[in-house]
């Protein structure tokens, strides 16, 4: 039962992770890793 | 409860920012204005029983509509009606400040006029009659102090109030009004000037009716400068200062915090984690997935966030201080020679904490030479994710010297950048001029809280990729070192990780760091810069090592039976260098796409920094085992 629990909430969190990657590798997402500008998602298009 | 909207505009460094801090706190958002990459940051807050809506626009000099910030704040006042238009102005530079006050004004837009830093205007003894000021314009003033609570608490007042309903403009405004109309409506050819001469006359009336300044005399601002960006001491004082930093943030302040959290992962976290999972019973895979994939690479790069965060408040309390504008007229005259403005500074700093917003800095470059040179050369400076990498590897191989070591990373990425754009700059794009112009704010001691937001803000998108894509990366990393054709195996070197690697690796044969484990870490690296860390930390369990230098027996002892014995002081030096300026991130190579437009672009900005890193690496190397460091 915890093999589950616990390999469900990771394979959730890694392709959530994964979801990023492609977002931020086509363009389409630019949250960084920081920047100086009050980048907390600075050229993210979400939501345009 | 009703809501107030209210907008905040103005010059920039006129304080709107942290007017806008200070009253909404940490309850702000940060996103963009459709079409451009400037950021729209708005805030709420609750008083007096009113909800309140405020948005800080761009800072702006006018609203022609010529750059993108201008255009944002044409648009804004052609479509939006907030409750309150906050023109925030600078106490000490109201002159000049009030030429974009009279360009609102004329577009009939009620102001609430916020007269702020009056504390520095005081302080040089500038005198503001606040009710001939009112008299003279016919719109409400206020004296603000951004900083201070007692102030906002001040203008929170008037949002709650109808205060705007009473006024008008004053007969003067209206009759400078109908002088500029009737300019506009002649279709003279000069009208544009007649019309600026005209905005000039109402702000002289202003000024003589309402502002009384001191004896002329060179404010402190300007005895600041006569030493610290004029002369022959403002560069060694620049390189001090940043050198200053780095001590703060690798001996100091960052390194002793990062060494507590390093120690509080291997020591605790790890046998916690170990132990709990143990008594649950879970699948002996499924450990070895939590402890070694996951907590050893999101780990591994989680132990930097003191380092992230005290080099960020550094910079960001710099900034405050009105001294990184400083740092563009310092290097103008560097820049030249490499055929960029100073003003192409600004962006390369911002590279000095993630490449994405560096290449969309960009922007703000008046030239497209200017533009796409500093685009290309951004991906050579450290950024935040090459950190980790940087701390990592000098702490371990450099620990009585890390600070120096890591110092030395940052100016060989500045000096690569530097002579990479005059290589673009005379073969790429040798046909387009440049321009530069530069305002310096006056010196200030920084708002604190400001400060702290502006760190949390620049610091929080690296915790926000550790339990993401770092995350993510971390299981891919940990199953293809864990597995092969066969299934599980125990032995790494058997993995699909270790055949990419060793594939990868044939390319540093001469580089002194041709194992699988190196190659792995750079192919990683490309997703992400901070997975060559947590590879590392997955590969070697290098989140479990102490890194302080008191250890040295025990760090010594763990080291030699993991990244010690692969790496010696001269291949490390040359994996610190390739990894300092290889190829950019898929993020950062996704921007350069969207930046360009092109492909080719993309193509040439990964190939060519790949090329020169192995390169200068391959240098380094052979220079350090001459030099007798291959030990």
């Amino acid at each position: 039962m915890a093999d589950y629990v616990i390999g469900g909430a990771i394979a959730l969190a890694f392709l959530y992770g994964m979801k990023k990657v492609y977002l931020n590798a086509s363009g389409k997402e630019s949250c960084c890793t920081q920047g100086t500008c009050g980048c907390g998602c600075s050229g993210c298009t979400k939501g345009k | 409860m009703s809501t107030v909207s209210v907008a905040l505009t103005g010059n920039p460094n006129t304080g709107k920012s942290t007017i806008f801090n200070t009253l909404t706190g940490a309850r702000q958002k940060i996103g963009n204005w459709p079409g451009v990459t400037v950021d729209k940051r708005t805030g709420w807050l609750n008083y007096a029983g009113r909800a309140i809506a405020v948005v800080d626009l761009p800072g702006t000099y006018s609203v022609n509509a010529r750059s993108p910030e201008e255009k944002i704040v044409s648009d804004f006042f052609a479509t939006e009606k907030p409750d309150f238009i906050v023109d925030v102005i600078d106490s000490t530079n109201i002159e000049r400040n009030l030429f974009l006050t009279v360009q609102l004004l004329e577009r009939g837009i009620p102001l609430l006029l916020a007269l702020n830093m009056t504390d520095e205007a005081e302080a040089k003894g500038i005198k503001i009659s606040r009710r001939a000021f009112e008299e003279a314009v016919g719109m409400p003033v206020m004296m603000t102090v951004g900083k201070s609570f007692e102030s906002m608490k001040q203008l929170l007042d008037v949002f709650t109030s109808s205060v705007m309903q009473t006024y008008e403009p004053s007969e003067e405004l209206k009759a400078h009004i109908e002088k500029v109309e009737a300019i506009a409506a002649s279709g003279a050819k000069d009208a544009d000037e007649q019309i600026a001469a005209a905005r000039y006359e109402f702000i002289n009336h202003v000024m003589e009716k309402a502002v009384v300044y001191p004896d002329a005399e060179n404010s402190l601002s300007d005895k600041i400068d006569s030493v610290l960006a004029n002369g022959v001491l403002a560069l060694p004082i620049l390189f001090a200062i940043i050198y200053g930093v780095f001590e703060i943030t690798f001996t100091h302040i960052g390194q002793p915090l990062a060494d507590m959290l390093d120690e509080l992962i291997g020591e605790g976290l790890t046998p916690w984690a170990e132990e709990t999972l143990e008594a649950m019973a879970v699948s002996p895979w499924l450990k070895s997935l939590v402890v070694d994939g996951i907590i050893g690479g999101v780990g591994g790069v989680l132990t930097f966030v003191p380092l992230i965060f005290t080099l960020f408040f550094c910079l960001s309390f710099l900034d405050g201080t009105g001294y990184m504008a400083r740092v563009a007229f310092i290097m103008d005259p560097i820049m030249r020679r490499v055929g960029l403005s100073g003003k192409g500074v600004m962006p390369l700093i911002m590279g000095f904490g993630c490449a994405v917003p560096a290449i969309m800095g960009a922007r703000a470059l008046d030239s497209n030479k200017d533009r796409m040179i500093s685009i290309l050369v951004t991906p050579f400076l450290t950024c935040g994710a090459k950190l980790p990498v940087m701390a990592l590897f000098a702490a371990m191989f450099f620990p009585q010297n890390a600070a120096d070591v890591v110092f030395m990373m940052y100016v060989a990425g500045v000096i690569m950048a530097i002579i990479m754009a005059k290589v673009l700059y005379s073969t790429t794009f040798a046909d387009e001029e440049s321009t530069f112009l530069l305002e310096l704010p006056p010196y200030r001691m920084p708002d604190m809280r400001s400060v702290l937001l502006e760190t949390w803000d620049k610091g929080k998108g690296y915790l926000v990729k550790a339990g993401t894509i770092i995350f993510a990366m971390s299981v891919v990393i940990w199953a293809l070192s864990n597995f092969n054709m066969s299934g599980m195996t125990e032995e790494m070197n058997e993995s699909f990780l270790a055949m990419l690697g060793a594939a990868m690796s044939n390319l540093f044969a001469f580089h002194g760091f041709a194992t699988w484990e190196s190659g792995a870490a750079v192919l990683t690296g490309i997703l992400a810069k901070e997975a060559v860390v947590s590879t590392m930390g997955i590969l070697y369990g290098v989140a479990e090592i102490s890194t302080e230098a008191e250890d040295a027996i025990e760090t010594a002892t763990q080291l030699s039976t993991t990244m010690g014995a692969a790496f010696t002081m001269a291949s490390a030096l040359a994996f610190m260098v390739f990894s300092q300026l290889y190829t950019p991130c898929v993020t950062a190579l996704g921007t350069i796409k969207k930046e360009t437009g092109s492909w080719k672009w993309v193509g040439f900005a990964a190939g060519y920094t790949f090329a020169a890193a192995w390169v200068v690496s391959l240098i380094v190397y052979q220079v350090m085992v001459l030099l007798g460091y291959n030990y």
